[in-house]
């Protein structure tokens, strides 16, 4: 049965293939290169090819005499001279079928060899101009390979992932679209130019080992990197880097990037909002405690600098009457009885006035008080803030608890602290930092109690390899939808403007710094409490890290 | 001479009202340690003048003015305190009705001198309030209920045109409204028209609100004076207080409502001391004041004189 579908569309690929090689043919005549030669070999490869399938789909009665020609042409090595490829000859019909079979065969494995060379050959080929020309030749019989490498090529030159090809002279071999897009260049720009183009100037020399490390199979590409535009503007890129042999038999590197500069600005947006949104807290929280300890500070100074008006005061009072008794011994010794008697007088009337040394003991000793409170006000500041200490350092969690309670003080006025503190190791810790957790606890605490009978219970105990601090108030509790939000950044139940709702969430972030852990346990009308475990840590020796002498 | 009535100070910290008692040796006082105690004495004896500390437990210094307000309106209200956020500076102003805002550590002289100051307007405006009760029948002081005479103008005085703009809008259907946002247009205006209210920005055009608000009030004690403002500023809002005797301060934006209710305020504020004087602060400020020393200020005088003689004034100034 003939399959006439089959059969025009045999000979409609034997006529393409008939065209090609035509207009291959005059190039063949003069000067024929290697790479004419090869491009005709392929050529005529395909035409054979499809000149076999037009004789496959022909049932053999109907087969024209023109076989013997073709057969011939199967004969004939596939290639060199193409003057050659439409011969006739008489060769019988059965030794023409085995000719045929083991033509089949061998063209089999050529195209299949060709087939190789081509994909890999594309590979390192420029980009394809925008009609397509360049691959025009690139024919196959099996169509489904041929679809299978134009999706790979479509996929290579749509896809948003740049793909770069580097040889060992670290010269740029092959780019994709996206590459050249992602770097501002035109594919012809890059490549054979070394890579070094597009990594920043400074960076060029390790670029260059690393790239000869990679090459050599003792360094990873992997990771994220800054490179450069062709504008000279810093751009991201995460980029991740495969071996492949050349079909010079040569390493090369096959680089995939991706742009993440967006990503890299985001987060760098990011991290510098939270960084700032942190600050406020600290300054919403510094704030509160500017206003406590600038109140408690002001209070003392207040009454001492009062204090030293008054003795100011009273000190011209007793001058005044140490002159009027120098006076009256002048008048006793010299003077006449009625300027003694004025004398007596004006002292009298200077010692109704000297009022003020009666109460001099009250002053200096309020006084003295006063600028006691003043002293110990800023010994707690500095214990409280550690400004002048090593960040990372054993610690007394007894000790933070102490100072903190010290420098909320003012809040604490009209309410009862217990203490129930065990007998705990030292906590390697930023002491500065849980002194600032403490401070949001206590003061949390603190603001929950709405009533006259206030108690905070602070207390530290040993567990296992862990400290446990808790921190009890007996205020208004917290709802328990509001639990599992309470460490939230931003969740707030205090009016708009009153609180930034960090509070927690950076009492949080500090807790996990220092691998503890921090829960609430609550219950409305009844008070809160708040655990924090903390493992004591080791103390490690800075031997490692730190050197004797500094360099000049 | 009849005995002198008695000044309370409270303060939640003993030894600084051990300071004050031997400060005040020699004024009849009161002590009291907290709020509540300041209030059962105001209840039950006259003061002059109430001298309160701001950060207290329980009740603070502005709860403290604000009921003290309730129970004794004419004693003069001062806040004596070591320190203060904004939000507390402007509730004592806005609800305390403060007279003075004195900052810890303090001068003693200086505080005696303010006490004593506020203590002689106290006793002044009582003689004018028992005057007045001999001649007035008690129908005059009923300027709560009364509607409040239209011919009462408003002064808006802001850089923000669009601002300017809405003021207008709102008030001008209730009452003659001005807007300007030209200082000197506004003085001008004080001068010629029957304004009663004078609301300003803090910022205005190369002028500082506050000094343009001060000035009027030295001007036209009668005057109520409204600052209004986005940039909030504590010592602006203290030295409104101690140097304009500032009617209220606003914080922008403001519901349109709160500006109208204290609008309102305001011109019944204005009302009121037009009927008795005696309500004026700042008018028994400059009389108590003109009794210890002649004024020499004429009532012809452009603002610039008026603001170089009031600055002038404020830095020689011994009180508060």
């Amino acid at each position: 049965m003939l399959n006439y579908k089959k059969i025009k569309k045999s000979l409609k690929e034997v006529r393409d293939a008939l065209e090609r090689l035509e207009l291959l043919e005059p190039m063949l005549d003069e000067n024929s290169s290697d790479a004419s030669v090869l491009k005709n070999s392929r050529q005529l490869s395909e035409f054979t090819v499809s000149v076999h399938k037009l004789i496959g789909s022909i049932p053999d009665p109907f087969l024209p005499t023109m076989v013997q020609s073709a057969h011939a042409v199967i004969e004939s090595k596939p290639s060199k001279q193409l003057h050659s490829a439409v011969v006739s000859s008489d060769v019988s019909e059965d030794k023409f079928q085995a000719l045929l079979k083991a033509t089949e065969d061998r063209l089999r494995q050529a195209i299949q060899a060709e087939l190789a060379k081509i994909m890999v050959a594309d590979a390192f080929a420029p980009a394809p101009a925008p009609n397509g020309q360049i691959y025009s030749d690139a024919y196959t019989t099996d169509d489904a390979v041929r679809q299978s490498e134009q999706r790979l090529r479509t996929i290579i030159d749509s896809t948003p992932l740049g793909i770069v090809i580097t040889n060992e002279e670290c010269k740029i071999e092959y780019v994709n679209s996206a590459y050249a897009q992602l770097y501002g260049y035109q594919p012809s720009e890059l490549i054979g130019n070394s890579f070094t183009m597009i990594v920043p100037p400074d960076k060029r020399e390790f670029w260059l080992d690393l790239h000869a490390k990679y090459l050599a199979g003792y360094k990873d590409i992997r990771g994220e990197w800054e490179v450069r535009h062709k504008t000279g503007k810093p751009i991201y890129i995460l980029a991740d880097a495969a071996r492949i042999v050349g079909t010079d038999g040569k390493p090369k590197k096959v680089t995939f990037v991706s742009d993440i500069s967006e990503l890299i600005k985001l987060k760098d947006e990011a991290r510098q909002s939270e960084m700032q949104l942190m600050q406020a807290e600290k300054m919403s929280s510094l704030g509160q405690m500017v206003a406590g300890v600038a109140h408690e500070m002001n209070t003392p100074l207040g009454f001492v600098r009062s204090n030293m008006d008054l003795l100011v005061e009273m000190f011209a009072e007793m001058k005044l009457l140490l002159e009027r008794y120098n006076s009256l011994r002048e008048e006793i010794l010299h003077g006449s009885p009625v300027s003694v008697a004025q004398s007596m007088a004006a002292i009298e009337e200077a010692t109704q006035k000297f009022t003020l040394y009666k109460q001099v003991d009250k002053i200096t000793q309020n006084s003295i008080e006063g600028l006691t409170r003043i002293q110990e006000l800023v010994s707690n500041l500095r214990n409280f803030s550690r400004l002048d200490e090593a960040d990372f350092k054993p610690a007394s969690l007894n000790q933070l608890l102490d100072s903190t309670l010290n420098i909320a003080g003012y809040l604490l006025k009209e309410i009862t602290v217990e203490k129930h503190y065990g007998d705990v190791p030292n906590v390697m810790c930023y002491a500065a930092q849980l002194n600032q957790v403490f401070l949001n606890l206590i003061t949390n605490a603190v603001q929950a109690i709405n009533h006259d009978h206030g108690k905070i219970t602070l207390s530290t105990a040993r567990e296992g390899e862990n400290i446990v601090v808790k921190i009890t108030d007996n205020g208004v509790g917290i709802a328990p939808e509001h639990l599992n939000k309470i460490f939230e950044p931003f969740f707030t139940t205090k009016e708009i403007g009153k609180g930034t709702g960090l509070g927690l969430s950076i009492v949080y972030k500090i807790v996990e710094k220092h691998h503890g852990k921090i829960h609430v346990e609550s219950e409305r009308g009844k008070g809160s409490t708040f655990t924090i475990t903390l493992p004591i840590g080791k103390v490690v020796a800075d031997a490692e890290s730190t050197a004797l002498f500094s360099e000049s | 001479m009849p005995e002198q009535v008695k000044i309370l100070f409270v303060d939640d910290e003993q030894k600084v009202l051990e300071s004050l008692e031997l400060v005040f040796r020699d004024t009849p006082i009161r002590l009291a340690t907290s709020g509540d105690e300041a209030l059962k004495i105001l209840r039950a004896e006259e003061i002059s003048v109430l001298v309160s500390d701001q950060r207290m437990p329980k009740m603070s210094g502005v709860e403290l003015l604000r009921e003290a307000k309730k129970i004794s309106p004419h004693t003069i209200r001062i806040l004596l305190t070591g320190y203060s956020d904004l939000e507390q500076v402007i509730d004592s102003i806005n609800t305390g009705e403060v007279y003075r805002y004195i900052n810890k550590p303090w001068d003693n002289a200086k505080l005696r001198e303010t006490v004593q100051f506020a203590a002689r307007m106290y006793e002044q405006q009582k003689e004018l309030r028992d005057m007045s009760k001999g001649i007035k029948s008690s129908a005059s002081t009923s300027a709560n209920d009364t509607t409040i005479d239209s011919s009462i103008e408003l002064l808006f005085v802001d850089k923000n045109y669009e601002h300017l703009r809405g003021l207008k809008e709102t008030f001008s259907e209730m009452r003659p409204t001005h807007v300007t946002a030209d200082v000197d247009e506004g003085y001008h205006l004080l001068e010629t028209r029957p304004i009663g209210v004078v609301v300003s920005d803090v910022l205005l055009n190369g002028f500082d609100g506050a000094d343009f608000l001060a000035a009027v009030k030295e001007r036209f004690p009668d005057v109520v004076t409204i600052m209004m403002t986005s940039s909030k500023d504590s010592s602006v809002a203290v030295r409104l207080i101690n140097e304009g005797q500032i009617f209220r301060y606003i914080v922008k934006p403001f519901p349109k409502e709160a500006m109208r209710s204290t609008i309102d305020e305001a011109l019944r504020r204005y009302v009121l001391q037009k009927q008795q004087p005696s309500q004026n602060l700042k008018r028994q400020e400059q009389q108590v004041a003109t009794a210890a020393v002649a004024s020499t200020s004429s009532n012809s005088q452009s603002l610039s004189q008026l603001l170089e003689e009031v600055r002038q004034r404020l830095a020689e100034k011994k009180t508060y």
